[in-house]
């Protein structure tokens, strides 16, 4: 074959083209699935990272046993006529999507399968997951959660093991995982994209935890309290015995602001004060009994005004507060604290804080009152639905959840 | 634009390789744009390629070759400035804006550049043929997926397996 020699260089900004040869003949699957044989054998000898030159020559390609059955599997494939990909690669891709469009992807082909069972066992789920509105809803019944994402602007609604979600509190989500209190205080963390649970030790484990019974018997209730404080705590859980260190001290006085601490994608430390506008009216208006209180739905007991942003600097030991988010997303509710770079969230926009309600009176108390929930913006304070209509029930409240497929390997699961 | 012979691999940018595709087509190449590929990367520091020798590529043809050579080139200098930490936002959006028209190519083609971007390991190029891939199974079902990729029609055994998978994750399909 005759030998063309092309010259490139930094300045060229034109692609190397045209190209006096024949036309690559990709146009039938037998003959792109061909190509994928050898190279797809090349790449397992050229990953060696040995010397290049010795392993570039076509003789050694197929030569190795491995290499040769390698080769037969593929040539199966192509008999069959499906263009498969390496695992590698697929996991490459799969690495990319959402978890909605991952477990899709998961059901495509065997080899896909294989791909997504093997990222779901072991593998780290796409880096920036969006944030997902988890809820409950009348419609669907108890055992049901919804999911709202806001990537595909879409609901999911997906089933989860008993006890019924809608008779147990959401407390807390994180990595995926989310934690619930049913009427009894037991917990249970529970990923509602596996479907797998784990019941967390009873709290009469506690040792300080004193159950009281009723007549027939039974536990019916538990004593237990709750601080807040705006000082920073840091736990070094290297070493062997684990002692709070106070990092900050108390910043602010007044305790009615909520406060997140969370790191920024460039690692530095941040702290968020989320402040309630007082209810309208609320003031003037008494209400003679609870009753009466959870009888006006529809109205909205407290409603974020604010959400202030300081960084903190702990060499100084001081907050510094900054106007605005700039580039950045804060995900901030009963959720493990976010703060996000919007760029790398296609549907997310920069600067604005997307909360859900965590007042914790509120949630208790007023189970049937609208929920605080929306998107901030900070450059201006105006406030947006996360998705109108309304999906969601208003108890139990709604938390932000980071889809994750990875499944535990638990040991009683069934 | 005379290649020097020297293999120390300290000749800075002016240097140049030489790339041999399977069908024999030979690429000369700023070696900087060629050391984006690792697995190439060993080769040239160690003064191959260089002269008449040239490295035999048998797993990516002409085209494809070609094809990978020009994103190269175009990524070459803000790999140099070790990935681009003071680009301006212009280079930035300039490269964004290429890499989105480079892998807007026939299906054929872009298979044969993924396979090439995994062999040689040209870490950017990987990870947007992934996205490029990504981005055209977003918001399908499966069946979807299959036609747009053009995999034939499952067979019956695929199609149980199929029919498992979404029965588990029956949410997904809604």
């Amino acid at each position: 074959m005759s030998t063309t020699v092309f010259s490139f260089s930094f300045s060229t900004s034109l692609p190397p083209t045209p190209l006096p040869l024949p036309p690559p003949p990709t146009t039938t699957t037998a003959v792109q699935a061909s190509s994928f044989i050898e190279a797809s054998a090349g790449g397992r000898i050229l990953s060696e990272r040995l010397h290049a030159r010795r392993f570039f020559g076509p003789n050694r390609l197929l030569t190795k046993t491995s290499q040769s059955e390698e080769h037969l599997n593929r040539a199966a494939n192509v008999a069959n006529g499906s263009p498969d990909l390496p695992q590698e690669i697929l996991l490459d891709i799969f690495a990319q999507l959402e978890v909605p469009d991952l477990v899709r992807a998961g059901s495509v082909c065997s080899s896909w399968n294989a791909a997504y069972t093997s990222l779901c066992n072991t593998g780290p789920c796409r880096l920036h997951q969006t944030p997902c509105l988890l809820y409950t809803s009348e419609s669907s019944g108890a055992s049901a959660v919804g999911l709202y994402s806001l990537a595909e602007k879409k609901a999911y609604t997906l089933t989860l093991p008993d006890p019924p979600i809608r008779s147990r509190h959401i407390i807390g989500s994180s990595y995926g995982w989310i934690i619930t209190v049913d009427e009894r205080c037991e917990l249970h963390v529970v990923n509602p994209i596996t479907r797998e649970q784990i019941v967390l030790p009873s709290v009469t484990a506690i040792e300080q935890v004193a159950p009281t019974f009723d007549d027939a018997g039974s536990i019916c209730k538990y004593l237990y309290a709750c601080i807040s404080s705006g000082e920073i705590h840091a736990f070094d859980l290297g070493t062997p015995t684990v002692e709070p260190k106070i990092v900050l001290g108390s910043m602010k006085h007044c305790v009615s602001d909520r406060i997140y601490i969370m790191k920024a994608p460039c690692g530095e430390l941040l702290q968020i004060w989320r402040s309630d506008a007082s209810p309208q009216g609320d003031e003037e208006h008494e209400y003679d009994s609870d009753l009466e209180l959870e009888l006006s739905v529809g109205s909205q007991m407290s409603r974020t005004s604010s959400i202030k942003i300081h960084k903190v600097d702990l060499t100084s030991k001081k907050l510094v507060e900054v106007s605005n988010l700039s580039e950045h997303v804060l995900f901030i509710g009963l959720n493990q604290s976010h703060c996000h770079l919007a760029e790398d969230y296609l549907q997310l926009k920069a600067n604005n804080a997307y909360f859900t309600d965590d007042n914790y009176i509120d949630i208790t108390w007023f189970k049937n009152h609208r929920r605080d929930i929306g998107v901030l913006y900070m450059a201006n304070n105006s406030k947006e639905e996360v998705v109108s209509p309304q999906l969601w029930s208003n108890s139990p409240t709604p938390v932000w959840l980071i889809p994750n497929s990875r499944r535990m390997s638990l040991p009683s699961h069934n | 634009m005379a290649a020097p012979e020297s293999g120390d691999g300290n000749n800075g940018a002016a240097r140049m390789v030489t790339l041999i595709s399977s069908d024999n087509t030979r690429f000369e190449v700023e070696a900087a744009a060629a050391s984006l590929s690792q697995t190439l990367q060993l080769t040239i520091l160690d003064g191959g390629g260089g002269g008449g020798d040239g490295i035999p590529l048998p797993n990516v043809d002409s085209a494809t070759l070609s094809k990978v050579l020009e994103y190269c080139i175009k990524h070459a200098p803000a790999a140099a400035n070790g990935g681009a930490p003071n680009a301006t936002a212009v280079d930035r959006a300039e490269l964004e804006r290429f890499d989105n028209e480079f892998v807007n190519i026939d299906q054929s083609v872009l298979y044969s550049l993924i396979m090439a971007a995994h062999n040689l390991e040209i870490e950017g190029l990987q990870s947007l043929v992934a996205k490029k891939v990504a981005d055209m199974i977003k918001g399908k079902s499966p069946m979807e997926i299959r036609r747009t990729l053009g995999f034939p029609d499952p067979t019956p055994e695929e199609q149980a397996e199929m029919n498992a998978h979404m029965l588990e994750y029956g949410w997904a399909y809604e």
